[in-house]
């Protein structure tokens, strides 16, 4: 079984990782792809494309901040056990 | 391509593009070897893989020359065309003419792919815009001999797409005899295979694609548009319309089999029309052949125009029509190849017509005289007693005195002018025969017939020149007139003509002679030459079976009294005279043929 602080240094990195996908360009590049810049079929499924791409990341950042929290408490119940067996 | 459009600001795309290359620099950057990031991971690769597509498109699209190259229009001075202009700059945007539209042949490159396109596409979903777009690039190509090569090399579905328009065209008529008319359909289809068979043209002069397979209407719809030399022409339309008029392979195979509108026989026919040396080999080769040739066309007006342009005397020798026009009285008259006559079984309305213009102006070859066509006197007769079997087609033969006398004119100059009064009298004669043969009873149609054949006289008056036409031509209608007011109207004996065509001719060449020497008698009173006591010329005999003969008799016996003791010369021209018809050797000759 994984140490409290194992566990507590994957969630950091896990909630780095979520930080970083929540300031990608990739975020923000659909803002440029409006009807201001072109019009049409293309340029539609463009936007939508885009649209899902920002979600998609949005939620994988979710998800990893989800998953940090998660090991957070496993480490906390970690810590809890190797205190009571001391 | 319908419905399909993009607008769009070129810097803004290149920013975007740029944010889009940023932004996949920083996915393809994110990375963790931590098992529970699997999924970030991967929506982060899921999300490169777009940004990259949309990153090519934006590169596609940035460099395409249709709109890179795009001029902004300046602003229009005309009010209605600013609107939209203003309401665009109020916008940002600024409009440009539509590249596709200027007058710029295409490349070859797009030529490749138009060629590759039509191959692979379903033509028959092509709107008319569409084919109007295509049509216009296919005049362009048909312009350029480079671009006809890479187009010709690349494509190789003439028959589809010919196919494709040609039955566009066929429905588009065949609703249009429902009354639903769909006109522009008609005329778009039209333009494209016009500009189809432009490009064939241009990379295959004088010649034309091997149709065997082909629709034969899509093969005529094409064919049509070649600008082919008559022989061609007269061939590749006669072996279309046997394969379509024979060849079906089964009931209902043939498009226009059954729609309404022209059918390929009509098509052709148009065609043929173009030149009329074809239309003359066309006919010769189905001179024979008569079903095919006057059982295909839905037209019978074109049908008509086509037989007559290729017997006209302008287009085909006398030695030519001997065979043509022979050919096919002959097969209407033995009956063999039409089973039933087309007049009985109503499909032609106006069949006699037809047949009245045909032998209209080759009417110098049925006469009795005449020797140039390979066919016995008996026949002859018979055939033009055939044609003229009705009233119908006599007054038509009649009422078409003007075809009739202009082809006779062209007969005697391409005869060499050797014909002579005598010899249209001998027609004259045996159309006599042949209407009282056929009882006519209709006084118009007599009279009518009564002034066709004084016209038909008085054709050799086309040959002369200098002052003596005029004179003679004078002469000529003064006798008519004169035999007109002395009752000489009146048919010869209606027994002896129908037993004998040279009595026909031998009674008008008679009366003509006699009423031009009565016409002259009065002339030379008038003059003072001859006093008003002078003894009136005979007039002719209709009970005589050789009223030449006896005419000259009689003619002779008059002279010495009328003229004795006068100057010569007076008696010389009386000669002349009559000799216009009624020559001394002529009477001769008449004697040596009395029944």
């Amino acid at each position: 079984m994984s140490s409290g602080h194992e566990l507590r240094v994957r969630a950091t990195a896990l909630r780095s990782l979520a930080s970083r996908l929540g300031r990608l360009r990739a975020l923000e590049v659909v803002r440029l792809a409006g009807p201001d810049t072109w019009v049409g079929p293309s340029p539609e499924a463009c936007r939508v494309e885009l649209l899902a791409v920002r979600r998609s990341l949005q939620r994988a950042g979710d998800d990893l901040r989800a998953t940090a929290h998660w090991l957070e408490r496993r480490a906390d119940e970690s810590d809890a056990a190797t205190l009571r067996r001391s | 391509m319908a419905g399909t459009f993009l607008a769009y600001d070129s810097e803004r795309v290149r920013w975007l593009r740029a944010s889009m290359v940023d932004a996949l620099a920083e996915l393809r950057a994110v990375r963790t070897d931590e098992p529970l990031a699997a999924d970030a991971t991967l929506a982060a690769r899921s999300a490169a893989v777009t940004l990259e597509a949309w990153v090519a498109f934006t590169d596609r699209l940035l460099s395409c020359g249709v709109f890179t190259d795009a001029v902004p229009l300046p602003a229009p001075t005309d009010a209605a065309a600013a609107v939209p202009w203003l309401l665009a700059a109020d916008r940002g945007w600024q409009l440009a003419a539509d590249p596709m539209l200027l007058d710029r042949p295409p490349t070859v490159a797009e030529v490749e792919l138009l060629a590759g396109w039509l191959g692979s596409t379903d033509l028959e979903r092509l709107s008319r815009d569409d084919v109007a777009w295509l049509t216009a690039q296919l005049h362009a190509i048909a312009r350029s001999a480079a671009l006809t090569r890479t187009f010709v090399t690349h494509f190789d579905g003439w028959d589809d797409l010919v196919g494709a328009l040609a039955l566009s065209r066929v429905r588009a008529l065949d609703h249009a005899h429902l009354g639903i008319v769909d006109t522009p359909s008609t005329v778009t289809a039209d333009a494209g295979l016009a500009a189809l068979a432009a490009v064939w043209a241009r990379a295959n002069p004088g010649s034309a694609p091997d149709v065997d397979g082909w629709q034969p209407y899509a093969a005529a719809a094409f064919m049509r548009h070649l600008p082919l030399d008559a022989s061609s022409r007269a061939v590749l339309a006669g072996e279309l319309l046997v394969r379509w008029h024979r060849g079906e392979p089964s009931p209902g195979a043939w498009w226009d089999k059954g729609a309404g509108g022209p059918n390929t026989a009509d098509l052709l026919f148009e065609w043929l029309l173009d030149d009329a040396q074809a239309c003359a080999e066309f006919v010769a080769a189905f001179a024979t052949d008569l079903p095919v040739l006057l059982y295909s066309a839905a037209d019978t007006s074109l049908l008509h125009r086509v037989v007559l342009t290729g017997t006209d005397p302008s287009v085909i020798s006398i030695a030519e029509a001997g065979d043509t026009v022979l050919a096919i009285l002959r097969g209407i008259h033995q009956g063999d190849h039409l089973g039933v006559s087309p007049a009985a079984d109503g499909f032609d309305p106006d069949w006699t017509v037809l047949l009245g213009h045909l032998v209209a102006p080759w009417l110098l070859q049925f006469s009795p005289l005449a020797e140039t066509w390979p066919s016995s006197v008996t026949e002859r007769r018979d055939l033009l007693a055939m044609v003229l079997d009705d009233e119908d087609a006599l007054t038509r033969l009649v009422a078409a005195q003007r075809v009739t006398v202009e082809g006779l004119a062209a007969n005697l100059v391409a005869g060499g002018g050797a014909a002579s009064a005598a010899d249209l009298a001998a027609v004259v004669g045996l159309l006599g025969e042949v209407v009282a043969r056929e009882q006519i009873a209709d006084e118009e149609t007599r009279v009518g017939l009564w002034n066709l054949s004084w016209q038909l006289l008085a054709v050799p008056t086309m040959a002369i020149s200098g002052p003596a036409k005029p004179l003679t031509k004078h002469a000529l209608s003064a006798a008519k007139q004169w035999s007109e007011q002395h009752g000489w109207l009146g048919a010869p004996d209606p027994e002896l003509v129908a037993r004998d065509t040279e009595y026909a001719h031998a009674w008008l060449v008679t009366v003509g002679g006699a009423a031009m020497v009565a016409v002259g008698v009065e002339q030379m009173i008038t003059r003072g030459d001859l006093p008003p006591s002078t003894p009136p010329p005979p007039r002719p005999d209709p009970k005589d079976p050789a009223p030449q003969l006896a005419y000259e008799r009689a003619y002779r016996r008059w002279r010495r009294v009328a003229f004795a003791g006068r100057d010569e010369a007076l008696a010389v021209e009386i000669d002349g005279w009559k000799g216009y018809f009624l020559s001394t050797a002529e009477a001769g000759r008449a004697a040596t043929t009395l029944p």
